[in-house]
C-alpha cells in the first residue's frame, strides 16, 4: 500500500521534509548553544574561582612579606606576628585552591598542590627565623639563614606570580577556546544549514516531482493527446490508492468510453451521410441544423446555401403554408409519414419526395428538433405515369385506349342519367386501310393512323373524347349535343377531313371512313349497348358503301 | 689617593691587588652590591666596618646616604634573598685581618690603622 497515496499526505510528505530539516537545525543550533553555555559555565564555575582566589592568595602573601620585612627592617616583633596572623587565610585560600583545582580537573592541579606545600615549608621557617633574627642584636649574624629563606620567598612569590598569571591566562585561552568553538560551530551550522537547504530543496523537488509533479504532467500529456485526437495510453501501474493515479485511470477511462461514442457517432454520421435518402435536422426554430449528403445532391445546394435558407424555401411555393401547419403539427409532436411532397432544387427543378418527419425530444422531454426524411420518388413517379398512360392510352396515336374510353363514356353516361342531357357515340373504321398497310408497310400505315388521329383531333371540341379502340378503329364520345344533327355535322366534319389525301412516304393516299353514330336516348341504355349499337350502325355503314355515316336506329337519323 | 682633607678613612684592598685608584661611583656601586668584580675578574670581597668613627663618613662620602639607609639597604637585600649582605665587622683590626686573608678583598679603615698587611686604594672624585 502505498502511504503518501492522497493528495493530503503528499503535501504534508513535502512539508514534512521541510519541518524535518527545521528541526534538525534547530536541534543543531540547540546544541552548539548548549555546548557555549557548558564552556561559559566552566569558566564561571572554575576558572574564574580559580584565578580570584588565586590572585588574593598572592596578595595576602604579598602583604605577610611586607609584614615580615617591616618587622625585620624596624625590628618590630608586632609585625612580625602580625604578619604570621596572614598565615591562616593563606591557608584557607590554599586549600581552597587545592580543592577547586582537583575538582575542575585543572592541569595546574600540582604546581598548585606543590606551592601549598611549598609554602607550609616556608610559613614554618619564616615564623620561626624572621621572630628569631628581630629579637637578635645583630641580624646579619644569621644572614646566611635569613638570605636563604627569602631566597624560598622570592620563589615562591614568583611562583605566585606564574600560577596567578596562568590561571587568569587559563580564562583568557578558555574564552578564546569558547569563541574559536562558537566560531566553528557557527561555520558549520552555516554549513549544515545549506547542506540541509539543498537536501531540502532536492528531497522536497524529488518528492514533490515524484508524487505529485510528474503524475500530473503525465496526466496534462493525456489531456493533451487526448485533444490531439491521439490514442490515449493507459497510465503506467501503480500502488493502489495514490489519488493522482486514480485520477489518470479515470481520465483514462473516459477517454475510451468517449472514444467509444465517437467510434459509433461516426459510423452513424457515416450511415447518415451515406444514405441515399434527403435527412435534415431542424432546429426548434425551424432552422436548418444538419443535412446529409443526399440532401445536398437532391437539392443541388451547398451546405452553406442550405442552411442559410428557411427550411420552407425548399418546397414548392403553393406547398408552403402546408409546410407551416404541417411543422406547426409537428412541433405538437404529430409526426408525418410518407406524405407526398414537392422539394425545389437550387435550379428551381421540383422534385417529388415521399416526405416523414417526426419530433427529436431530449431524455428529458424538451424539443431538440425535427427530423424531416425525404425521398426522391421522381423516378417512381415517372414510371407510374407510363404505366397509367400505357394502361389508358394508345401508344402510337396517343389518343385514349379502348380501356379509357371506356371509363369516359360510363362517367358521361352516369353524368347523362344525372342531368338528362343528350351525348352521342361515334363508332369510326377506316376504309381500305388493310391494302395502305400491306402496299406501303406497317411503318406507313403507322404514319397514316397517327395522321388520322391529329385530324380527328381538329374535329371535336375540347370536351370530347377521340380514342383508338383497335386496329383501325376510333371511336369519339361527343359529350354534349342537342341533338342527332349536331352528330351528324361532326360525323360530316370526320368524312371530309378523313377524305383529304394522306401522304405518306411521299405518296398520296386516300383513306375513307365508315362511321356508326349511337345517341343516347331518354331510355338511358347503358355504356356496352351504346359501344355495340354504334359498332352495329358502323358496319350498316359499311354494307352500305362505305364512306358514309349511319345512325344506330333508323329513328336517330 | 686625593681624598678629601680631614678623610678619616682610607679604602684598603689585599696588598697584592693591582689596583691603585677607584672612582667614588665605583666604590659606591662596589659597596651597593652592584659591581662584582676586579678589573682582572676576581670577585670582590666587602667587607662592611660599623666602627661608629669612620662609618658614618663611609656612609656619606662615599655611598651619599645615610648610615641608617645603607643598613636598611642591606638588610632589604638580605630579606629579600636578592643577594648575600657582605659581613660587617666592628673594628678596624677585624678589616685589616679580612682583607689580608682575602686576595680580592675591599674594606675601609681609619688612616691610621693602615698596616703594610693592606694596600691604599685612592679614591678619585
Amino acid at each position: 500500500m502505498n502511504i503518501i497515496g492522497n493528495i493530503r499526505s503528499k503535501i504534508w510528505a513535502c512539508v514534512s521534509v521541510a519541518l524535518l530539516s527545521y528541526l534538525i537545525a534547530t536541534l543543531a543550533t540547540t546544541w552548539v548553544n548548549h555546548q557555549t553555555k557548558i564552556s561559559i559555565s566552566h569558566v564561571q564555575k572554575a576558572d574564574l574561582p580559580l584565578s580570584v582566589k588565586g590572585i588574593l592568595v598572592h596578595s595576602l602573601f604579598n602583604s605577610q612579606s611586607e609584614d615580615y620585612e617591616n618587622g625585620l627592617l624596624t625590628g618590630d616583633a608586632g609585625e612580625i606576628q602580625q604578619a604570621n596572623m596572614h598565615h591562616n587565610q593563606i591557608t584557607v585560600l590554599l586549600n581552597d585552591l587545592v580543592r577547586l583545582a582537583s575538582a575542575s580537573h585543572n592541569d595546574l592541579y600540582p604546581r598548585i598542590l606543590s606551592l601549598r606545600d611549598d609554602y607550609t615549608v616556608y610559613f614554618t621557617l619564616a615564623s620561626q627565623y624572621y621572630m628569631e633574627a628581630v629579637q637578635m642584636v645583630d641580624i646579619f649574624a644569621a644572614r646566611k639563614e635569613v638570605h636563604q629563606l627569602g631566597k624560598l620567598r622570592a620563589g615562591l612569590d614568583a611562583d605566585f606570580q606564574n600560577v596567578t598569571g596562568m590561571l587568569q591566562e587559563m580564562i583568557v585561552t578558555d574564552l578564546e577556546k569558547n569563541n574559536q568553538r562558537i566560531d566553528l560551530y557557527t561555520r558549520l551550522l552555516h554549513v549544515l544549514f545549506i547542506l540541509f537547504l539543498i537536501i531540502t530543496t532536492v528531497v522536497i523537488n524529488w518528492l514533490a516531482n515524484k508524487e505529485i509533479i510528474a503524475p500530473l504532467g503525465n496526466i496534462k500529456k493525456m489531456i493533451n493527446d487526448f485533444s490531439r485526437g491521439r490514442t490515449v495510453e493507459k497510465p503506467p501501474a501503480n500502488q493502489k490508492g495514490d489519488e493522482i493515479h486514480e485520477l489518470a485511470t479515470s481520465f483514462w477511462q473516459m477517454t475510451r468510453e468517449l472514444q467509444h461514442i465517437t467510434v459509433s457517432r461516426d459510423y452513424v454520421d457515416n450511415i447518415i451521410n451515406n444514405m441515399s435518402d434527403s435527412l435534415i435536422i431542424l432546429n426548434p426554430d425551424l432552422s436548418i441544423q444538419t443535412v446529409n449528403h443526399a440532401t445536398l445532391s437532391l437539392l443541388r445546394l451547398a451546405e452553406e446555401e442550405l442552411t442559410a435558407t428557411p427550411f420552407q424555401n425548399i418546397f414548392r411555393h403553393h406547398e408552403e403554408s402546408v409546410a407551416n401547419s404541417l411543422f406547426l403539427g409537428l412541433l405538437e409532436g404529430k409526426a408525418v409519414t410518407n406524405l407526398e411532397a414537392l422539394y425545389i432544387t437550387g435550379d428551381e427543378q421540383t422534385i417529388p419526395v415521399l416526405f416523414s418527419a417526426s419530433a427529436l425530444y431530449l431524455p428529458d422531454g424538451t424539443l431538440q428538433g425535427i427530423s424531416c426524411l425525404a425521398h426522391d420518388i421522381s423516378e417512381l413517379k415517372e414510371q407510374r405515369e407510363q404505366l397509367e398512360f400505357l394502361a389508358n392510352f394508345d401508344r402510337l396515336t396517343g389518343l385514349p385506349n379502348r380501356n379509357l374510353f371506356f371509363n369516359r363514356l360510363q362517367l358521361t353516361v352516369n353524368d347523362a342519367r344525372r342531368y338528362g342531357h343528350l351525348f352521342a357515340l361515334l363508332y369510326l373504321d377506316l376504309d381500305h386501310f388493310k391494302p395502305l398497310n400491306d402496299k406501303y408497310g406497317h411503318q406507313a400505315g403507322d404514319l397514316a393512323l397517327q395522321e388520322v388521329a391529329r385530324r380527328l383531333l381538329e374535329t371535336v371540341r375540347d370536351t370530347d373524347t377521340v380514342s383508338r379502340v383497335g386496329g383501325d378503329e376510333f371511336t369519339i364520345l361527343l359529350s354534349r349535343v342537342h341533338n342527332a344533327s349536331d352528330a351528324m355535322k361532326v360525323a360530316t366534319k370526320i368524312l371530309d377531313s378523313i377524305g383529304r389525301p394522306f401522304l405518306i412516304h411521299e405518296n398520296e393516299c386516300v383513306l375513307g371512313v365508315s362511321i356508326g353514330i349511337s345517341l343516347s336516348s331518354a331510355e338511358l341504355t347503358g355504356a356496352d349497348t351504346l359501344m355495340k349499337n354504334a359498332d352495329m350502325a358502323m358496319y350498316a355503314a359499311k354494307a352500305q358503301g362505305r364512306n358514309r355515316f349511319m345512325f344506330s336506329s333508323p329513328d336517330q337519323m | 689617593m686625593e681624598c678629601r682633607a680631614g678623610a678619616d678613612f682610607v679604602l684598603v684592598a689585599h696588598a697584592d691587588n693591582a689596583v691603585t685608584t677607584i672612582s667614588r661611583q665605583d666604590a659606591e656601586l662596589i659597596f651597593l652590591n652592584r659591581k662584582r668584580r676586579w678589573p682582572d675578574g676576581g670577585n670582590i670581597a666587602v667587607v662592611i666596618n660599623e666602627n661608629p668613627k669612620i662609618y658614618d663618613s663611609f656612609s656619606y662620602t662615599v655611598l651619599k646616604r645615610s648610615p641608617r639607609q645603607y643598613l636598611i639597604f642591606r638588610k632589604k637585600m638580605l630579606f629579600r634573598g636578592q643577594g648575600m649582605p657582605p659581613p660587617t665587622v666592628k673594628t678596624d683590626r677585624e678589616v685589616v685581618d679580612f682583607v689580608s686573608a682575602h686576595i680580592n678583598g675591599l674594606g675601609y679603615i681609619s688612616p691610621e690603622a693602615v698596616t703594610p698587611a693592606v694596600k691604599v686604594v685612592q679614591v678619585s672624585q
